[in-house]
């Protein structure tokens, strides 16, 4: 966020305490929703790229009417930089920690949108409403990817249903 | 027996706790001493990506006294963390023997004038913005598409929004224009539609662009027989899902080209082939290559584009790398043969964007990067030209340097060409280095200030290109000198030995008249 020279300082304080109030709501739900897509280490650093892109842009993306949509797809696409940045390294070499080991593969098998649904309303709680927001589709498709992706899921771990 | 909801609800202990909450201290801190910049763009848009936070370039190159102007009118031009490959060399010294330099600081070649405003474009709709994307010879002299959307927010280049409006203009001389009303035309529906390249074929006429239905986006096809009435065609056989974000890399129609015996669309890595305009079908090319424009000539189709290398990572995540400018070629439409369009050895990747056609005559229009930061971030990217009469042999002409209105280092992106009796005129869009280019494919018109229309001219086949130098300026001049709010040129036409360039500024579909001058 640059604010312009002469700028009183409590309208600099406003902007950091608007923004503040803005992280603490958006932060969770951004990182979430990018660690549903891209897993735990790139999502959060995307995440944390996005964020840092609306600090800097705080006066333009404060007056959005969906910010944390918008920074999802400005965190995808810092993904995707951040990706080409690690070219010289294997990018299967990045590890994360999981109580099941089969479960990220299996994740992974799915389509981006039924992991993104799955993770979202299974491991982070969200609504069928919210997601459909954050994917720009419809809560009956966000219902089918979340069935279709348990389904797989279930055959690939094999795992039941309840427990 | 575990359930796998229960693995789900452990997934998120297992990645809160290795990757904990962002400290928003951290996220105020480091924006004090980064600047955050984004390089990917859809296919055909993926020129007005890259470039800027050219400092040291622009050091390397004696800009220091512009660029103090223009550190103290833009965002800080602080730079950090660069790709450790990162190399700045100066300027080209070694070129193939195929290549030739492109003069520049010659006299105009053109004279271009905008049309007036008018309401069919526009101009006095508050509650909409016309885009207009495409143009072509046609109709009653000249026939446009794109699409109107609602006033203000977020849009994306290729991607409509939900309510968007594929809109169809025409006009007899490129002055006055005339919108065709979108109910009853066969261009309306229950979703958000876009038209992108238009071309003469089929029953008539095809366009071609992108739906959004029910949260799905994907290529669309529409014929006409007047280009009044339109009737939409890719109900089957069409991507049925693809991103939403034009950044991945949208399956969404790009480029359309017609011979007398077929007609081609390509979008991203697909090709598709039709004999009448009705029925499509997919090409198999069994290769990822990224097509952003396609033309026709004597000998066959040609589409140009990019190849990559596709990695993918833990999650499933795909990126690209080593990109090169690639054209491909066909006679029939249907069996395509791929060859690397010729590069600088001093070049960092090249992506080809624009083709046009006219008899034997091919020209590939694009931009190369001169550096080696992977991330695009500090890069400025010059226009570089390929032309070919079979579709084997390529000539290249580039610039090592780019320069616009004494500016150093700016960045082009060709988005159309024209070959005509007087020259082959490139359109397209120039920016200065130091801006962050997200602003020129994401957002509101009033976010689009960086772009500003260039035109490139070479004056006769076989010789050297040369950057139009009143060009770089005429959008902003239509401004009052405000910082404009246009993309460049989208796509240029010639009717009567004149060209018409279609933009879009301040929300309204923006045309010009261009003549040779004697």
């Amino acid at each position: 966020m640059e604010l312009a020279e002469g700028t009183p300082l409590d309208a600099q304080q406003e902007q950091r305490e608007s923004f503040t109030r803005f992280f603490e709501e958006a932060e969770p739900r951004l990182r979430h929703g990018l660690i549903a897509r891209y897993g735990g280490e790139s999502g959060s650093e995307a995440a944390a790229d996005a964020m840092t892109y609306a600090w800097e842009h705080w006066d333009r993306i404060s007056v959005m009417d969906n910010p944390v949509g918008y920074l999802y797809r400005v965190g995808r696409t810092f993904f995707r930089r951040n990706q080409r940045r690690r070219v010289g390294t294997n990018p299967k070499a990045v590890t994360e920690p999981w109580t099941e080991p089969a479960l990220p593969k299996a994740l992974r098998d799915l389509s981006n949108r039924q992991r993104s649904s799955v993770v979202l309303r299974h491991s982070f709680g969200w609504t069928y409403a919210e997601i459909a927001e954050l994917l720009g589709v419809s809560v009956p498709t966000v219902q089918k990817h979340v069935s279709r992706g348990l389904d797989k899921l279930r055959a690939e771990l094999k795992v039941g249903s309840h427990a | 027996m575990r359930d796998v909801l229960q693995l789900l609800e452990q997934y998120r202990e297992d990645v809160e706790a290795e990757f904990p909450p962002q400290d928003i201290e951290d996220v105020l801190g480091l924006s004090d001493s980064r600047t955050v910049r984004i390089s990917r763009v859809p296919a055909r848009r993926r020129w007005v990506a890259a470039a800027a936070a050219g400092a040291i370039v622009l050091a390397l190159v004696g800009g220091v006294a512009f660029l103090g102007q223009l550190i103290a009118e833009e965002d800080p031009p602080v730079i950090t963390q660069p790709a450790p490959s990162t190399s700045l060399p100066g300027p080209t010294t070694s070129l193939p023997s195929s290549t030739t330099l492109v003069d520049q600081g010659v006299a105009p070649f053109m004279t271009w004038e905008r049309v007036p405003p008018q309401a069919s474009l526009g101009a006095g709709d508050e509650q909409h913005e016309y885009l207009m994307h495409t143009v072509i010879e046609g109709g009653p002299g000249l026939i446009a598409g794109g699409r109107v959307r609602t006033a203000g927010g977020i849009y994306w280049y290729d991607m409509p929004a939900a309510d968007d409006e594929a809109a169809v203009w025409t006009s007899e001389d490129g002055v006055s224009w005339d919108r065709i009303p979108a109910e009853g035309s066969g261009l309306d529906g229950p979703g958000g539609y876009s038209i992108h390249d238009l071309v003469a074929g089929g029953p008539g006429y095809v366009a071609v662009g992108a739906a959004v239905e029910d949260g799905f986006i994907g290529p669309a096809i529409w014929v006409s027989e007047n280009a009044l009435v339109w009737t939409r065609v890719d109900s089957a056989g069409f991507t049925p899902e693809g991103e939403m974000s034009p950044a991945s890399g949208t399956a969404t129609s790009a480029a359309v080209a017609a011979s007398d015996d077929g007609i081609v669309a390509v979008a991203a890595e697909e090709i598709w082939f039709s004999s009448d305009g009705w029925d499509w079908q997919q090409v198999d090319t069994g290769l990822w290559k990224d097509f952003s424009d396609v033309a026709y000539a004597d000998w066959g189709f040609v589409a140009a584009g990019e190849d990559y290398e596709v990695v993918r990572d833990d999650s499933g995540g795909v990126f690209r790398e080593n990109e090169r400018p690639i054209a491909a070629t066909s006679r029939d439409g249907l069996t395509w043969e791929y060859l690397d369009l010729p590069e600088a050895d001093t070049w960092f990747g090249a992506q080809a964007t624009a083709i046009a056609a006219a008899n034997e005559e091919v020209v590939v229009g694009g931009n190369y990067r001169t550096n080696g930061n992977l991330g695009g971030s500090i890069n400025n990217m010059p226009p570089a030209f390929w032309t070919s009469t079979n579709g084997s042999d390529w000539d290249l002409s580039h610039i090592p340097q780019f320069s616009v209105d004494g500016i150093p280092n700016a960045s082009a992106g060709i988005r159309s060409l024209a070959i005509t009796d007087s020259g082959t005129v490139a359109v397209g869009g120039w920016w200065p280095p130091l801006l962050t280019q997200v602003r020129a494919f994401w957002g509101t018109t009033g976010w689009l200030e960086e772009m500003r229309n260039a035109v490139w001219v070479s004056p006769a086949q076989g010789e050297p290109w040369r950057e139009d130098p009143r060009a770089g300026t005429f959008a902003l001049e239509e401004l009052d000198g405000q910082i404009g709010t246009t993309m460049g040129f989208d796509d240029i036409a010639v009717l009567d030995g004149r060209l018409v360039g279609v933009s879009t500024i301040a929300g309204e579909a923006a045309v010009w008249i261009g003549e040779w001058t004697d």
